[in-house]
């Protein structure tokens, strides 16, 4: 009696069929293990897509031909772009042109610089800025840095070509004043003083009772050496006069004159101390 | 040459030129796309649909796991990688599900190209909400309109095409 003989097909058929069955559960295993990898940030998918870009880039170089450089709208985005480019540099020029010609430069040496970064808002806006110009550009410590408005704080960091300003109005800054027709006091953060000022405003504490008005430039009293504050820099203008007659001192709300939110071309003002002694005057009268 | 030798000779070919043609389709997608404002089908889903319903599930899944990495590697590539794969995957997977003996029906492969790509572009826009990036539902319902109507204009024609290259040799 002949066995009965399986033919090869049909032999074949659930052998493969079982093979491919699990070639397709590897695979979605392998696919799900990458796409997880993928999503974790692992390192190793990148190099997953480098060299697929790289055999498949030249597949991609024969389907689309470059754009060539006289395309009318490659030429028409290059144009666009110098165009910005130009007006961009004209708004710096410009910019610069304004710190030139602004009283806290008048006669006195700085350094330009351009804001690169702003820090984490604070309470009452940012607090810190980074400029483009460090210690190799002659930055140090505790310079004040102004621009064409008045003054937009100190310095309180530097590295080689970069410096971090610390912003009139951030929490512990401090700045000694001369307000009005003479009324000494110091300015600080908003937040300071027995009244709490309006959002972005800084408080004025005179130093004694005097005559404050609405309106009332304050500028900076200089410090010893220049350092960190030369004298006449413009703080802001007094908005506000607290008219609680118990206070021993009325405080007063100050309108900073430069926005800290819109900076960019600011100068760091570099102190230069005195080396020729004052001549006493004779009074004629 | 025997049966089997014929058919491992015409599924080789048939394999090699699908293959061709799925890189071709996913980087003229790309190259296309990059060039025009406007909204494309998808180009590699009909052969996913056409290449499932003649091999059924196993193979049609098989197809479209790997026509995904194809999309999924060209570059720019997906933002995360292999969920085009397994999209197609199971684009594959459901057409290889309506695999029918001899000729299927115009009307059948059709509904299998519209169920196709609805999951497709749904795989799609669910992916995208859950990455958080930004999705259009109303580019989405053209593309999927798009792909659908493309599925059902060639896939009859791509089974066909496959069924005499596997048989021609």
């Amino acid at each position: 009696m002949p066995r009965p003989r399986r033919s090869p097909r049909t032999a074949a058929r659930p052998l493969r069929s079982d093979r491919s069955r699990r070639l397709l559960t590897t695979l979605l295993l392998a696919t799900i293990v990458v796409l997880v990898a993928d999503l974790a940030g692992a390192p190793g998918t990148g190099a997953v897509r480098t060299a697929a870009g790289v055999v498949l880039r030249p597949v991609e170089g024969l389907l689309r031909p470059e754009v060539g450089r006289d395309d009318p709208g490659v030429r028409g985005t290059r144009a666009a772009t110098a165009a910005d480019t130009v007006a961009a540099q004209a708004t710096e020029a410009a910019a610069f042109q304004r710190l030139l010609r602004a009283p806290e430069t008048r006669g006195r040496a700085f350094v330009p610089a351009r804001v690169v970064a702003v820090g984490r808002a604070g309470s009452a806006g940012p607090e810190r800025v980074t400029i483009d110009a460090g210690s190799r550009d002659g930055v140090r410590i505790d310079r004040a840095v102004v621009n064409a408005d008045g003054l937009v704080g100190r310095v309180v960091a530097v590295s080689p070509w970069t410096a971090d300003v610390q912003l009139v109005g951030a929490a512990d800054l401090t700045i000694s004043v001369r307000a009005g027709a003479g009324v000494l006091g110091s300015v600080g953060s908003g937040a300071t003083g027995p009244r709490r000022q309006a959002p972005g405003e800084l408080t004025l504490t005179p130093v004694q009772r005097g005559t404050l008005s609405h309106g009332d430039v304050v500028t900076t009293l200089g410090s010893l050496d220049g350092t960190p504050y030369l004298p006449g820099l413009r703080v802001g203008t007094v908005t506000e006069v607290d008219g609680d007659p118990a206070a021993l001192v009325p405080t007063a709300g100050v309108r900073p004159a430069v926005d800290v939110t819109t900076l960019d071309v600011v100068g760091v003002l570099v102190p230069e101390g005195r080396t020729v002694p004052r001549a006493p005057s004779t009074g004629g009268g | 040459m025997t049966t089997t030798a014929h058919l491992a000779a015409g599924a080789g070919r048939v394999r090699l030129v699908r293959g061709a043609a799925l890189v071709v389709l996913a980087v003229l997608a790309v190259a296309v796309g990059a060039r025009t404002p406007l909204l494309l089908p998808d180009l590699v889903l009909p052969l996913v649909v056409a290449g499932a319903l003649v091999g059924g599930p196993t193979r049609g899944a098989l197809l479209g796991l790997g026509a995904g990495w194809v999309v999924d590697l060209v570059p720019p590539g997906s933002a995360l990688l292999g969920t085009a794969a397994l999209t197609y995957a199971v684009c594959g997977l459901l057409a290889g599900a309506g695999r029918r003996e001899g000729l299927a029906s115009w009307r059948w492969v059709a509904v299998v190209g519209v169920l196709c790509s609805t999951v497709l572009l749904g795989g799609g826009a669910i992916v995208a909400l859950l990455a958080g990036s930004a999705l259009s539902p109303a580019d989405t319902v053209v593309r999927l309109v798009l792909t659908a109507l493309l599925c059902a204009l060639t896939v009859p024609a791509l089974v066909r095409a496959e069924q005499q290259l596997r048989a021609r040799s």
